[in-house]
């Protein structure tokens, strides 16, 4: 099982890989995002790993959650419409497999 | 043109003033003192600045008779107005934060004062108050043309609320809503069978309990109306 911290460490730098590229002064940005949405993560996860939210609850919520973090990267200049969505995707990409294996550390 | 200055010092004087859910104001007269509601607090607002209705219908009509609504909030800020992201509207005084009307929840709207605050008609307990923007489920950031802001490109985002209960597609299903339900319940409120889909009975047990509360009735369950319902929470 692997640990909340972990697996968002590896979800930030799976996304800042994405945008390394094409807006490298956006990575603090992207970690402030992301940040935005630890707490958050945690607390579905939480949620779903004590039983108290079904698996299509989780799934639809992490949607939701990928919308609003893209939709952060989408609203600057410097970042293009496919960088945004493509770090949106690798970051809840990491989240989504280590879901699979089960995340422990969350709260 | 105003400023975003203006409009936080005409909105900051009410602070303290009552709420009451669906009250009407007449956005033309600049003496009023309440009761106020979300929408009609940020378009009387908006209307002591500009002269002009904006989330309100009729869209041309007497200032003094026309209806501010989150739905037409979200009408004109994506027609006249311009939407921006929650970050942006977080960090940009002067901006609005808004909370689109759904099947089974109502809506909200605040203004930014920049750097995660808010000044806003919250509540039948809380009046208007200055808050954060953090914590809380927002839709979109919305400009209003006519109130000069200066919005920075790299913002820092708001905290998401995480777990929000509240009727969606597909249904939110699991054992804290019937946890939810329950209490409900037990507080002499009908959420519909226990059954752990939050579903419009359950939502519309919500408002009424958020409104004899005298919580913000949006028919969500987030982390304060767990906390009245006295369900346990995550995060």
């Amino acid at each position: 099982m692997a640990d909340f911290k972990n697996v968002f460490r590896d979800a930030i730098a799976a996304a800042q890989e994405k945008l390394e590229a094409q807006a490298p002064g956006a990575q603090q940005f992207l970690r402030d995002v992301a940040d935005a949405h630890k707490k958050s993560l945690a607390s579905l996860l939480a949620a779903f790993a004590d039983g108290k939210i079904d698996q299509p609850t989780l799934e639809s919520e992490l949607a939701d959650e990928k919308l609003v973090f893209q939709g952060e990267l989408l609203a600057v200049q410097a970042i293009a419409k496919k960088a945004a969505q493509d770090a949106a995707n690798a970051f809840f990409d990491v989240i989504d497999k280590a879901l699979v294996a089960g995340i422990g550390g969350l709260l | 043109m105003a400023t975003a200055r203006q409009l936080l010092r005409i909105a900051r004087a009410h602070v303290g003033e009552q709420y009451v859910f669906g009250a009407k104001v007449p956005k033309g007269n600049p003496d009023w003192q309440g009761p106020w509601d979300c929408a009609e607090f940020t378009s009387w607002c908006v209307f002591q600045m500009t002269d002009t209705l904006f989330g309100c219908r009729p869209r041309a009509g007497d200032p003094d008779t026309a209806d501010a609504f989150t739905g037409f909030w979200a009408e004109d800020a994506g027609g006249v107005g311009e939407e921006i992201s929650i970050g942006q509207a977080a960090a940009t005084p002067g901006a609005f934060l808004l909370r689109v009307p759904e099947a089974g929840a109502t809506g909200h709207v605040v203004i930014s004062a920049g750097g995660g605050k808010t000044i806003e008609a919250h509540s039948t307990k809380r009046g208007v108050i200055e808050s954060t923007a953090d914590g809380r489920r927002w839709h979109t950031g919305v400009l209003v043309p006519g109130i000069d802001v200066s919005v920075p490109e790299l913002p820092d985002p708001p905290q998401r609320p995480g777990l929000v209960l509240r009727v969606k597609k597909p249904p939110m299903r699991g054992t804290i809503v019937k946890d939810v339900q329950r209490r409900l319940e037990q507080l002499g409120f009908h959420p519909g069978p226990r059954d752990g889909t939050y579903g419009a009975q359950t939502a519309a047990a919500v408002q009424a309990f958020q409104h004899a509360k005298g919580l913000v009735v949006d028919g969500e369950v987030g982390k304060r109306t767990a906390a009245a319902l006295g369900v346990e929470w995550f995060g």
